[in-house]
């Protein structure tokens, strides 16, 4: 127990040191202990740290049970730092105390530069005129681009889309020196009247498409743009840094023109990095129509064992099972797609599914083990509709050091009902 | 059971009765000669409000809005200011009047050329959503008189969402509104197919004078209860159309119908209220993309409801539909009669009497409930086979699309309720004695015991694993019933492949993945609570009685350029 404690002392110190990796390692190790031993001592030195110390510790105390942290936060309303008398007032306003909506609205408005993103960070749903009014005043064309989108962000939370002065004061940035602040502006604003936005958003972003990425989620996802900015987005997809990009701006792409989109996904698929055409190929396969048969099953013949997988998942879900045996080839096959093919495998009901499953339940990846473990509990509730199973009394656990007893026993009960 | 000279009547193409009447330039007849594509708000807005002609010219048009929640969270106010804005210039002689059912008197602005009066009230209803039955086609008649005499064209735009199935003489005021020269516009959502909802629920209160319906159609034309369905396919099915009464109105005074939906209203689902046994919800139905062409051709008429049943009358497949579904009735294999009582070659409504109750869950009396289940399922397989036999009979062209559609659908339900029966007398005669047996075997882990208490069981419990897949996935799962089971999935699979083939990418192939094959379960008494006697009291003013619109599971199609897609519902 004092040994623990100590770690604690030991990781909290970490937290409040200048060291950004090591504040990082200790903020990812007391995440995951969620103790509430930890709120004490991170009272004793939240004041002092610095500030990407004092941003993680915010986190680590919303982590916490109010009856726990209160005391602390109602401390911390009167704290030096903006950014600790934000979050703290904020956390209070939510659980019911109104009377701090002044000292949150001053605090956001006493925010230094680099404090304001920590700040927007811990002040979502606080639904109050004073707070938005000193969020709004953050939208200065002189700002960082990356502050005007998440105040964007908060406004269109609490004002439930767009209110005319938030698009007043947006209007201003759109002659902002600074593209990424000017694309953010035009981005929330395209989607209003006329199209002399959505225009000008989409010149800029054909002459620079990376703008794209950190304004997307600006774009009002319920409204129709012109058909010159759809295929400046489409232009910009065309051109990914990473395989997250496509999954996060296919919807949008999406809504807006179904035809482009699947367009654009399909010159995705022949893309050189191959992490980016396995996302290419499973945003298409979200899609109705994204992707044909016939051309999913060529793809099952691809070199590729990632995206024979996420053929023959596809295939599934269209209620064809000709990519079954690909699958059970490629679960029996080492390598890194081993824990996707036991997933995309668990996804058929099929007998013939079990016992590659069984074999997965000791392979070296944990990840396989759990993609195999979740997928056979499904198989047998799905199949054997009749029976009643609890799994838990099966005496196997995918972390566990030891697991022959446990799978010996799945092979027994399997071998019992053929 | 009554046979059918079917070949012997005088046959007549519903359809064919439709396009004449539409040649000769009479009223169209079926409510996709009436209804709009697409499914938004903004659309109709811009047609209506802005004219035919385009043009600034004198108009009358009063926009009679039903505030339902919906239409609130449908975001209508914007949509409406957005649109004025919008034909500003094209309305400039345009008297524009609203209307809000459920008013005294329905006009809350008569017809003015001060357009931001109307805006101005219309957000003000708006802030007041209702949840009532309200009777619309009474209020839609007390509208008619703001028109007054002149102001050019005139049209009523009808905004209701939720209450088209509230009747009390659509054909009244369908007259008075052609007698007056008013086009009726109607923007409304999607009905589900042949709608049985509000007839299996006769107990629900209405407005007085009222009869809730709700259907595409004036007469429900698709069999519905049956046995082992834990709820009727066709409630739970957009039908691409709006409800009868509504289509009625546009198609009697040359208006159109506008379907409205969200997005979240047409996404896809395997089930509503049963289990999906082969997905996880990332289900991509092959036929999920309704082909329009279909989905017009199986829609119901927008006929009189007199005239409606005088053409179904001399349809040839719908009446060997209604009588199968009749005998299907005394078999106990549906809940309830149709509603229909079948003349010489014309049809007329009846009083929907309660089919035969076989009483298979009220007791845990196995032996007995898988006899009563042997003799129901031979009852289903010969009816099936003799519907099949005049169905083979009537040739192509005799009867209308929908009423072959709707008789086919018979067809398969038929055998879908042989399997659940063979299965539950499987289950009865195997599985459920054997899990109360002394000394049962324990099962090995991970299986436990299936039910885990000594006391006797009370009845019977079912649900249903979906359809959406197709027969076929189900030969992998263990079902009670072995290879006589198996024998009869094969033989549905046969039928229901073929009818998706058919009709899947329309309304009646998704009201047939809406069924299911049931899962059976022993129920045990619950412990009884004594309930308090309430005794109610009258206050001076008891004030409205109009009962409150319970929430109820549906579902709506996209409508979208590939056309009608299956939805979901919630």
């Amino acid at each position: 127990m004092v040994s623990a404690q100590t770690d604690l002392q030991v990781l909290v110190d970490q937290l409040a040191g200048d060291d950004a990796g090591l504040r990082a390692q200790a903020y990812n190790e007391l995440i995951r202990r969620r103790v509430p031993e930890l709120v004490p001592l991170l009272a004793k030195k939240i004041t002092a740290m610095p500030l990407g110390g004092q941003q993680l510790a915010i986190y680590l105390l919303q982590q916490q049970p109010l009856e726990v942290t209160r005391t602390l936060y109602e401390k911390l309303v009167d704290a030096e730092r903006p950014l600790l008398r934000a979050a703290a007032a904020a956390v209070l306003i939510r659980n019911g105390d109104k009377s701090k909506v002044p000292l949150l609205a001053k605090a956001i408005a006493a925010a230094s530069e680099a404090e304001r993103s920590g700040v927007l960070n811990a002040t979502w749903s606080v639904d109050d005129a004073r707070v938005q009014d000193a969020i709004r005043a953050y939208l200065r064309a002189d700002a960082n681009a990356g502050i005007i989108v998440s105040a964007l962000q908060h406004l269109r939370q609490a004002e439930k889309g767009h209110s005319a002065v938030t698009d007043q004061a947006t209007q201003a940035l759109t002659a902002a020196s600074d593209l990424a602040v000017r694309a953010a502006a035009l981005a929330w604003l395209a989607g209003g009247e006329g199209n002399a936005h959505a225009t000008a958003l989409a010149a800029l972003l054909r002459a620079e498409p990376d703008r794209f990425w950190p304004i997307q989620n600006l774009l009002d996802r319920d409204k129709k743009f012109s058909l010159v900015l759809v295929e400046a987005i489409a232009e910009a997809v065309s051109k990914p840094r990473s395989k997250h990009e496509i999954a996060q701006a296919a919807p949008l792409l999406l809504a807006q023109s179904p035809e482009l989109a699947q367009t654009t996904l399909r010159k995705l698929l022949t893309h050189q990095d191959k992490d980016i055409r396995a996302s290419a190929l499973e945003a298409l396969a979200t899609m109705r129509g994204g992707l044909e048969g016939n051309a999913l099953r060529q793809l099952l013949q691809d070199p590729d064992p990632q995206q024979q997988l996420v053929a023959a998942a596809t295939l599934r879900r269209m209620d064809d099972a000709s990519g079954l045996p690909v699958v059970l080839a490629l679960v029996r096959t080492a390598g890194p797609h081993k824990a996707q093919a036991a997933r995309v495998l668990a996804g058929f009901r099929h007998r013939d599914v079990v016992l590659p499953l069984l074999d997965c339940l000791d392979d070296a990846n944990v990840q396989v083990r759990q993609n195999a473990w979740q997928g056979l509990q499904t198989q047998l509730r799905d199949l054997f509709p009749y029976r009643r199973y609890d799994f838990t009394k099966s005496g196997y656990e995918p972390n566990a050091a030891s697991r022959a007893d446990g799978i010996a026993a799945l092979r027994s009960y399997w071998a019992s009902i053929q | 059971m009554r046979l059918l000279a079917v070949h012997h009547l005088a046959l007549r193409s519903v359809l064919g009765v439709a396009m004449t009447a539409w040649l000769s330039g009479q009223e169209p007849t079926t409510a996709a000669a009436v209804t709009e594509p697409g499914r938004t708000l903004t659309r109709p807005l811009d047609i209506v409000l802005s004219g035919p002609s385009g043009a600034a010219i004198e108009r009358t048009v009063l926009v009679v809005v039903d505030p339902a929640a919906s239409l609130v969270t449908g975001g209508f106010g914007d949509a409406f200011a957005s649109a004025l804005q919008r034909h500003q210039k094209t309305m400039a002689k345009t008297r524009l009047g609203l209307g809000v059912i459920g008013q005294k008197g329905c006009v809350v602005v008569a017809p003015t050329l001060a357009h931001n009066e109307v805006l101005t009230a219309l957000r003000a209803c708006l802030g007041k959503p209702a949840g009532e039955f309200q009777n619309v086609y009474a209020d839609v008649r007390a509208a008619v008189g703001a028109f007054g005499p002149g102001g050019g064209d005139r049209e009523l735009l009808l905004v209701t969402l939720e209450n088209g199935d509230v009747e009390d003489d659509v054909e009244q005021t369908a007259t008075l509104l052609r007698k007056n020269k008013i086009k009726a516009s109607v923007i409304t959502s999607e009905a589900t197919l042949a709608d049985s909802y509000w007839t299996a629920r006769p107990y629900q209160q209405k407005p007085r004078g009222t009869t809730l319906t709700g259907a595409d159609t004036a007469v429900i034309d698709v069999p519905w209860g049956w046995l082992f369905q834990f709820s009727s396919a066709n409630e739970m099915t957009p039908a691409g159309f709006a409800m009868w009464g509504l289509s009625r109105l546009a198609a009697a005074t040359d208006g159109r119908v506008y379907l409205h939906a969200t997005a979240s209203q047409t996404t896809h689902q395997c089930a509503l209220f049963a289990r999906c046994l082969f997905c996880t919800g990332d289900h991509l139905p092959p036929d999920d993309d309704w082909t329009p062409a279909l989905v017009d051709r199986l829609g119901p008429l927008a006929t009189a409801r007199a005239e409606t049943y005088q053409a179904l009358g001399s349809d040839p497949f719908f009446r060997v539909m209604v009588e199968t579904w009749r005998d299907a009735a005394e078999a106990g294999l549906v809940r309830s009669e149709p509603a229909v009582k079948l003349t010489g070659t014309s049809a007329a409504a009846d009083r929907a009497r309660d089919g035969r109750d076989l009483d298979l869950t009220d007791s845990a009396s196995f032996e007995r409930h898988a006899k009563r289940a042997d003799e129901a399922a031979l009852k289903a397989q010969r009816l099936g086979e003799h519907l099949q036999e005049q169905l083979d009979r009537i040739g192509a062209d005799q009867g209308s699309p929908r009423e072959e559609a709707a008789a086919r659908y018979t067809r398969v339900l038929l055998q879908l309720t042989r399997v659940n029966l063979v299965t539950f007398a499987a289950w009865c005669r195997e599985v459920a004695p054997a899990q109360f047996e002394q000394n049962a075997p324990v099962p090995l882990p991970p299986e436990v015991p299936s039910v885990d208490r000594e006391d006797r069981p009370g009845g019977i419990g079912y649900s249903n694993f979906c359809l959406c897949h197709g027969v076929r996935p189900f030969f992998a799962i263990d079902l009670p019933g072995g290879a006589a089971l198996r024998a009869e999935l094969e033989g549905l699979d046969s039928l229901y492949t073929a009818y998706q083939a058919r009709y899947g990418k329309s309304q009646f192939g998704q009201a047939l993945r809406r069924n299911g094959i049931a899962q059976f379960w022993v129920t045990f008494p619950g412990a009884v609570s004594k309930v308090p006697r309430v005794r109610p009291k009258t206050d001076s003013d008891p004030g409205p009685v109009t009962p409150k619109r319970p929430p109820r599971e549906g579902g709506a199609s996209t409508g979208g350029p590939a056309g009608p897609t299956t939805g979901g519902g919630k």
